[in-house]
């Protein structure tokens, strides 16, 4: 087995990496129809590999005894590995931790950069790879339905499979340059996919918005590595959190720095205010792509980094409170954009960025003390980890009522399909009632979890005042969501049956897109209750190596909160919506300009776009006239002096013999004159 | 031999083609015959080299032990002697004294003085970087062939004539060791170019061709005077008998380096020049004109090649030679320069509508890049910065070709005019959001190792240029997909005059532009082997930096006050 391991472990970005060159190649010619194949296989191997992962990690007895197998295998590896060596000999003084690598390849190597692109897994990256494996699993088989007869099909399935070849990667990576690489290659592929059907104008801006708002926020992140290089000496996860304590003596700023750098970059993936503006119009791409990248998988990779590197956040209290904050802000501004919105697609994309909110409202409380963080960094991973099913299946059975209302997705134009799309609707029920936080399903769980997180930041030491805010914004906004969520449900699946005129003959979806829709609803029933309150979840990424063990507080009181706003939430969106449909409208008309203000999302796009976008515009232009008339006007005035002096001195060189006959005879006397002088003198 | 046929293959070829004179289905087999063969001879060398890893090969028993410069393959003749200097045998000869086996006088602590006759060399040689940017020139020598043979339809053998020298000047340049022969060669390409542009140019073909002709020319007069004054200087101090040879003076100035004044003079003048042919902000203006108005191939190389003239010259010339000049006066300046250049380059292509004008533009950006990490003065910089070198001749050499083709099918380069050329043009849009992908820095493409690189390493040095470069990848994804958005996306849109049947790339077009896009592949995802070929030379350059920088200058000021009381 242990000669295995690495093996193993490649196997899972790999499998998708040869799906993908296989259909990129082949696709066109010879799979065609086909082509969902090679995907949906290559995706159920890395889900089992992960699975795999899991239960040994879970089985292991790591805490208990030092000599584990795991650690065993590390070893082997560490052989094979050679100079890596002494990577692992780091990890001596952490033996509880089962954590495996295998090498790869080196990467590049200068004098003081050595860039090794490796993998490892511990307790939290074989967490992500099961959410993101399994998630991506599903959406495939879906995708494989949803997709059927469009003429980019080969395309679209390609870039699905480099996308999971990403993603785990990013998951894998052993440092942070390895982890940048992949995080701009799962940029690209979710650029390839919002744009898949690029004839469309919207589509091809909405991908073009999403890379280069993106890279602002990889702007600072990659600062924040070169930081790391610079105050380290190397980027290597292990070596970096081992220096720290060193370096934190002589100068805390350094860390506050790089802590927000590294935030900025999660700010972009992760689609937090300012830089969330890009994740709603992604809705452009093809739904089982804002359902697994979108929603489940690549937005989260922003809430992965932070969580990784709690080692350095814990030495950055300051940092800790600026990700909180954003975090707030952002869940609070998204969900009162969720609304008032119309297209379905939007809201569970507010949505989704108001919940990313909530996870970064998380990690910011594990700054508070030491003993909480690990419980912090848990509420927030575990609700990462539930947040995938049920957003993954809302998003999906979005994407069956697009299907059936032909790519009609205003929920103005159409209601009461509940008849029609019976199992559509039963599954967007759980997922609606997982995401607002219904009691015992998945979102309940992990909600209070961050919420009893907030809570205990309000009480342990310093930042009292703070933290009763953020535990404030976390209610509202938990209301918020509830209430949108059945608004939204509300006005699709009931009151009075009515269809757009694009869809021809309203129809329930095939199998083949139902059945994973199921699956996605009975996880997020399930493990909530399976993980959450029995602790193992906690347990299992309790044994990651970044978290120290801590303690699982627990608050009756909140859970009550959380019901009660459930409840309200759930009873408001019913009455305004189901009973009294008329009530929405009169306020509206009362609430006018609030009501304007959410429906044009705070106005932040036209915000950015006179205030960034206008202005370097103008700048661009100017500078292209800078270049026109000051600079060459420059030149050819410079230019233009061999000329002038050429016509200063033409009139003596007029080509009159008799002229240069008179100059040359002044010349010959002077010349005399000075001869006869010398010869005196 | 092996770098004079480098040089002589594509010279006979367009002798050849001059004498047969011949039409144009001959000429282009003949011309993509010799490009061929020239890149099998600079991957010969390469492999060559790299198979001696870092030994030296002995030339004429001759070899340059403790140099800045070290060739790692060299051909060296004397070609005539010219006077003789005064020599000062002091210890720091020793060494190559000691090579000579003229150990047992020179050991002597007592100075005496020699008289050596000067000797001027052909002087050709190869290192790490002087062989990558070979087989660049020769690669895309193939593809300016290929993306040539059917837009080329008048005068289609002058035309392969002048490629092909201008091919053999700019290999000769990379493998020039000698200050007069990288010279001459430097200049030489000059004249082939200006024929491209202005022959086979656009409809301002002439008005550009002239003025980058004289722009440029007037810049490399100006580091011709420098060269002059360099070896004048050096033959005065009696430094080394070889007052040409790059690593001859390299390692004599390691030892007695220039007074502060000289060095900083002489880097002026230098670098005026290279700043020109780079162009460094505000130095560009010529780029976009001479873009816009050149023929595809023509493009390809003066992206691709040309313009790496001026950072190989600064890499070869001014940072060996003038350590305590690049350090404290060329950093700020040309580091600003270049951080300008960075964000200016990329705000011009923003506003650009001309996709081949976008490009350029994109150039003046992505070499601030080069220059950035050249001037960081370390390890990683360098490296960078070289790669970068490497890095912009291939995407951007692929970037012209497929605009070229574009404009080939629509005789038009208007983002106004095209759109959705995706949906027409499928396999040729594919190479273009990969290029524009390795353009604009994504990693497991080439583009990013070379600006990560500059980048940190300039961090390391100076932070806030870096993060003011860095700014430049942000505008850099901004102007490439904002280009592919107008251009390739979206609904259909063709010109109205586009006439007959509009096919996807060819197997032509593709054999130009395919083994670009796979070495910008390869190098992205496996950079590891192409970083090991320039190590040593990058090591030994920042060698000359590793050490305190007082102590340079304090050798810089007894040499003053030496070389003050040597005029008394």
């Amino acid at each position: 087995m242990s000669e295995l391991t690495p093996a193993l472990l490649w196997l899972i970005p790999g499998a998708p990496l040869i799906a993908s060159l296989f259909i990129a190649l082949f696709g066109k010619v010879l799979l065609r129809g086909r082509s969902h194949i090679p995907c949906v296989a290559a995706l159920a191997v890395s889900t089992i590999v992960a699975v795999f992962l899991n239960v040994m990690f879970l089985a292991s007895p790591g805490s208990l005894k030092p000599d584990s197998t795991l650690l065993s295998m590390t070893e082997v590896v560490a052989q094979h590995d050679g100079d890596a060596g002494s990577t692992h000999q780091g990890d001596a003084h952490a033996v509880a931790k089962p954590q495996l690598a295998a090498p790869g390849f080196e990467w590049s190597i200068t004098d003081n950069l050595a860039v090794r692109v490796d993998v490892q897994v511990d307790a939290m990256t074989a967490l992500m790879l099961l959410t993101v494996t399994f998630v991506s699993f599903l959406v495939s088989i879906y995708a494989s339905g949803y997709m059927h007869g469009d003429p980019g099909y080969p395309r679209f399935f390609a870039a699905f499979a480099l996308f999971v070849f990403s993603m785990s990667m990013l998951v894998l990576a052993k440092n942070y340059l390895t982890l940048f690489m992949f995080w701009e290659a799962v940029g690209l592929c979710s650029y390839l996919l919002i744009g898949f059907w690029f004839q469309r104008p919207n589509a091809a801006a909405a991908a073009r918005k999403a890379f280069v708002v993106n890279r602002v926020g990889d702007f600072g992140f990659i600062m924040g590595i070169f930081l790391i290089w610079k105050t380290f000496g190397t980027v290597d996860f292990a070596e970096v959190f081992a220096k720290i304590p060193g370096v934190a003596e002589k100068d805390p700023s350094v860390i506050t720095t790089i802590c927000l750098l590294l935030f900025v970059g999660a700010m972009g993936k992760s689609a937090q205010f300012p830089l969330h503006v890009w994740l709603p119009d992604a809705m452009e791409g093809p739904t089982p792509v804002s359902a697994l990248i979108h929603a489940a998988t690549m937005v989260t990779a922003g809430v992965y980094l932070v969580a990784r590197s709690t080692p350095l956040f814990m030495y950055a209290p300051t940092a800790q409170m600026v990700v909180s904050g954003i975090g707030a802000t952002t869940a609070l501004l998204a969900a009162l954009t969720a609304l008032t919105q119309y297209d379905l697609k939007r809201v569970l994309a507010y949505s989704t960025v108001s919940q990313l909110g909530f996870m970064f409202m998380a990690l910011g409380a594990a700054g508070v003390s030491e003993k909480l963080a690990a419980f912090a960094v848990t509420a927030a991973m575990f609700h990462l980890f539930t947040h995938a099913f049920f957003k993954a299946l809302l998003f999906l059975g979005a994407g069956s009522v697009m299907h059936a209302m032909g790519d009609v997705i205003d929920m103005r134009r159409f209601s009461g399909l509940r008849h029609v799309m019976p199992h559509t609707r039963i599954t967007f029920l759980i997922g609606s009632l997982a995401l607002a936080g219904c009691p015992l399903l998945a979102g309940f769980w992990s909600k209070d979890e961050i919420l009893v997180a907030l809570f205990e930041g309000t009480r342990a030491g310093g930042h009292e005042t703070f933290f009763t805010v953020i535990l404030a914004v976390a209610v509202v906004t938990a209301f918020l969501t509830a209430f949108y969520t059945f608004r939204a449900y509300n006005m699709t699946f009931l009151g009075e049956e009515r269809f757009p005129e694009e869809a021809h003959h309203p129809h329930e979806s095939p199998p083949v897109m139902t059945g994973p829709l199921y699956v996605l609803a009975a996880f997020s029933v399930l493990i909530g209750l399976l993980l959450g309150p029995t602790g193992v979840y906690a347990h299992a990424l309790g044994q990651s190596p970044v978290l120290e063990h801590g303690d699982h507080p627990h608050s009756w009181m909140l859970m009550g909160l959380s019901c009660v706003i459930f409840a309200s939430a759930f009873g408001l969106a019913r009455w305004m919506y189901v009973v009294a449909p008329g009530v929405p409208l009169q306020l509206e008309s009362k609430l006018r300009p609030l009501h304007r203000l959410s429906l044009g999302k705070f106005f932040l796009d036209e915000l950015f776009t006179y205030l960034i976008i206008k202005p370097v515009k103008i700048v661009a232009l100017l500078c292209t006239l800078f270049d026109k008339y000051l600079i060459d006007g420059l030149l050819d005035l410079i230019g233009s002096i061999p000329a002038t002096l050429g016509r200063l001195v033409r009139p003596i060189q007029n080509g009159f013999v008799l002229n240069y006959a008179w100059v040359m005879l002044l010349g010959f006397v002077v010349f005399l004159i000075q001869m006869l002088r010398a010869w005196a003198g | 031999m092996l770098l004079l046929s480098i040089i002589f293959l594509p010279l006979i070829a367009a002798l050849l083609l001059a004498l047969l004179g011949g039409d144009r289905a001959v000429a282009r087999w003949i011309a993509l015959l010799a490009a061929v063969g020239t890149l099998a001879l600079s991957v010969g060398l390469f492999a060559r080299i790299h198979s001696h890893g870092s030994g030296i090969e002995l030339v004429q028993n001759r070899t340059i032990v403790d140099s800045p410069v070290r060739p790692r393959v060299e051909w060296r003749r004397t070609w005539m002697t010219i006077g003789e200097i005064t020599q000062v045998k002091s210890i720091a000869q020793d060494e190559i004294a000691a090579e000579n086996n003229e150990a047992g006088e020179a050991k002597s602590e007592e100075v005496e003085t020699v008289r050596t006759p000067v000797r001027l060399e052909f002087y050709l040689g190869a290192d790490g970087i002087s062989v990558l940017m070979l087989m660049l020139t020769a690669i895309l020598t193939v593809s300016a062939v290929l993306i040539s043979w059917e837009a080329i339809q008048e005068r289609a053998t002058e035309f392969y004539i002048c490629l092909l020298v201008l091919e053999a000047g700019m290999l000769g340049a990379f493998l020039a060791f000698d200050l007069l022969l990288f010279y001459v060669f430097f200049e030489f390409t000059l004249i082939p170019l200006f024929f491209l542009v202005g022959i086979w140019g656009g409809s301002q073909r002439q008005f550009a061709a002239y003025r980058f002709f004289i722009y440029t020319l007037a810049g490399s007069m100006i580091t011709l005077l420098g060269l002059v004054a360099l070896v004048m200087k050096v033959m005065q101090e009696g430094l080394t008998a070889t007052p040409f040879s790059i690593p001859d003076i390299a390692a004599a100035l390691q030892h007695h380096p220039l007074p502060d004044n000289w060095q900083i003079g002489l880097l002026l003048a230098l670098s005026a020049g290279f700043v020109i042919k780079v162009p460094l902000f505000p130095f560009h203006t010529w780029l976009p004109l001479a873009h816009t108005e050149a023929p595809t191939a023509g493009s390809v190389l003066l992206a691709g090649v040309l313009l790496k003239l001026g950072t190989y010259g600064f890499l070869r010339i001014c940072l060996p030679l003038l350590p305590a000049a690049v350090a404290s006066f060329g950093v700020p300046v040309f580091g600003t320069m270049a951080v300008i250049g960075i964000v200016y380059g990329a705000l011009g292509a923003l506003a650009q509508s001309d996709i081949k004008k976008l490009v350029a533009y994109s150039s003046v950006s992505h070499l601030g890049f080069c220059v950035l990490g050249i001037f960081s003065l370390n390890s990683e910089g360098i490296t960078g910065g070289v790669m970068q070198m490497i890095n912009h001749g291939l995407s951007t050499g692929a970037l012209f070709l497929l605009v070229g083709m574009v404009y080939d099918r629509y005789h038009t380069r208007e983002l106004s005019e095209l759109g959705g050329l995706a949906t027409r043009l499928p396999i040729l849009s594919v190479c273009m959001v990969f290029i524009c992908m390795a353009s604009a820095g994504l990693p497991g493409l080439n583009g990013f190792v070379g600006e990560m690189l500059a980048l940190i390493g300039m961090f390391k040095a100076k932070p806030l240029y870096s993060a003011i470069g860095a700014t430049g990848v942000v505008l850099g994804a901004w102007y490439l997909l904002d280009m592919l958005r107008r251009g390739f996306f979206g609904p259909l849109k063709e010109p109205a005059s586009a006439h007959g049947p509009i096919h996807d790339i060819n197997i032509r077009e593709l054999l130009a532009v395919g083994p670009l896009m796979a070495l910008c592949l390869w190098i992205g995802v496996n950079p590891k082997p192409w970083l090991d070929t320039i190590a040593i030379d990058v090591r030994s350059v920042v060698k000359l930096y590793d050490q305190k920088p007082e102590v340079s200058a304090q050798n810089a000021a007894t040499d003053l006050t030496a070389s003050i009381e040597g005029t008394k």
